[in-house]
């Protein structure tokens, strides 16, 4: 959807993963991007400077599965902020 | 009964005919002169006939004790010359008209100040007690007019000094007749050219040391000052005299002031919008974290082992010491 504009925008995506690689990491950024993109429960509107997103689990070993939680993670807290 | 002078005739003939008599040209009064100050240029006194000129009126130089003795003096010295005089009337002395033979009366004058108010009660007071006496130090420098004698003088001051007393007291009495008044006392007293300036109190410095004049001003309104003369406006009672510097073109009291509008700011160019106007309808992350952390019961598994097998390692032999001699491998191998 080149025409539309974008319904969400991050300038900047932190990762810690201990014990992972740097192809993992690289992975399961563009997974959780892509899936925030897709996302429908994003809110319409709003400034957030900066969003802190703390998960507890293991490193799988499919980084799509660290993704699907992480987005998860993420839209639970956005619904928090006023 | 007295014969009218001749000056009396000429005045009333020439008063019936509509010519002024001794009415000298009325000169425009300076327009920025404030000083007080009349000066009246006299001429020498007339050329008497023998008979006259042998006796001639008396100066009275001693100081006059009061103003009412010092007229009739003087009076009485021009009446003298009068009856010496040998023309018993004007018209048969004089066949000029009267005009032409009225105008030497008439000096010269230099005003060079007229206030008429001021001269006014200087005139009053100077017909009234002034002696003049002669200055020697002043020649006589006017030429002796012909067939005149001073016989008629003190009756024309005796007409002026009606004439000023009978003026209302608001009234001006022009510079002429105040000139020539000034003239004529001047000329009673026969010899003296004198400049007298009538409210000056310089007067006795100018008429010379013999000269007593007692000029009290009648009125003792106090004389305005120049600034407070130029500044004042003249009432209704006492209307302005257009002079050729009052009549110049008056700048008005409130001339608009040039209105200082300050040049109208420069239009703004449009400012293009900022990209984050275009994302205040969407959602905007400035930075996303995320931290993962491993769970706690995996870092919890390791020290739960290490704490039970240091317990029995240290706690259990300690706590039942094996006697020497009944060790686990003594009582085995025992």
């Amino acid at each position: 959807m080149p025409d539309k504009p974008p319904k969400a925008r991050i300038d900047r995506l932190v990762l810690n993963l201990p014990g992972g690689s740097t192809e993992y990491g690289r992975q399961v950024a563009m997974l959780v991007a892509a899936s925030l993109a897709a996302a429908n429960a994003l809110p319409a509107s709003g400034d957030l400077p900066a969003l802190r997103v703390t998960l507890s689990s293991s490193l799988p070993a499919d980084p799509a599965t660290l993704a699907g939680r992480i987005v998860a993670a993420t839209l639970r807290d956005l619904a928090r902020t006023p | 009964m007295k014969r009218p002078s001749y000056l009396q005739q000429a005045a009333t003939t020439q008063s019936r005919r509509g010519t002024a008599v001794l009415s000298p040209p009325r000169l425009a009064f300076p327009p920025g002169g404030v000083t007080a100050e009349f000066a009246v240029r006299e001429a020498s006194p007339p050329a008497m006939p023998s008979s006259a000129a042998s006796s001639p009126a008396r100066l009275v130089r001693e100081p006059a004790p009061t103003a009412a003795k010092a007229v009739p003096r003087l009076h009485q010295a021009t009446h003298a010359a009068a009856a010496a005089m040998p023309s018993a009337t004007p018209d048969q002395a004089s066949p000029l008209p009267t005009t032409q033979r009225m105008a030497p009366l008439s000096p010269p004058l230099a005003i060079l100040e007229d206030r008429p108010p001021t001269i006014v009660r200087g005139l009053k007071t100077l017909s009234a007690a002034t002696t003049l006496t002669p200055d020697p130090a002043v020649p006589p420098t006017a030429e002796p007019l012909p067939g005149r004698g001073a016989a008629p003088t003190h009756q024309t001051v005796d007409m002026a000094r009606n004439e000023v007393a009978a003026a209302p007291s608001g009234r001006r009495i022009t510079s002429s007749r105040t000139g020539m008044l000034v003239g004529m006392r001047t000329e009673a007293s026969e010899t003296m050219p004198a400049g007298i300036a009538t409210t000056d109190p310089r007067l006795p410095a100018r008429l010379g040391a013999g000269t007593e004049a007692q000029l009290t001003p009648v009125e003792n309104r106090p004389i305005p000052s120049p600034a407070a003369f130029s500044q004042r406006r003249p009432t209704k009672a006492e209307p302005a005299v257009p002079t050729g510097a009052e009549a110049a073109p008056s700048v008005p009291a409130h001339a608009a002031l040039p209105v200082l509008v300050p040049p109208p700011p420069p239009p703004r160019a449009p400012v293009a919008p900022a990209p984050r106007d275009h994302t205040q309808s969407g959602l905007h992350i400035g930075t996303l974290e995320v931290r993962v952390t491993p769970p706690p019961a995996l870092l919890a598994a390791p020290s739960r082992l290490a704490p039970r097998q240091a317990a029995t390692r240290t706690g259990g032999g300690r706590a039942a010491p094996i006697a020497r001699g009944f060790g686990l491998f003594g009582l085995g191998q025992s």
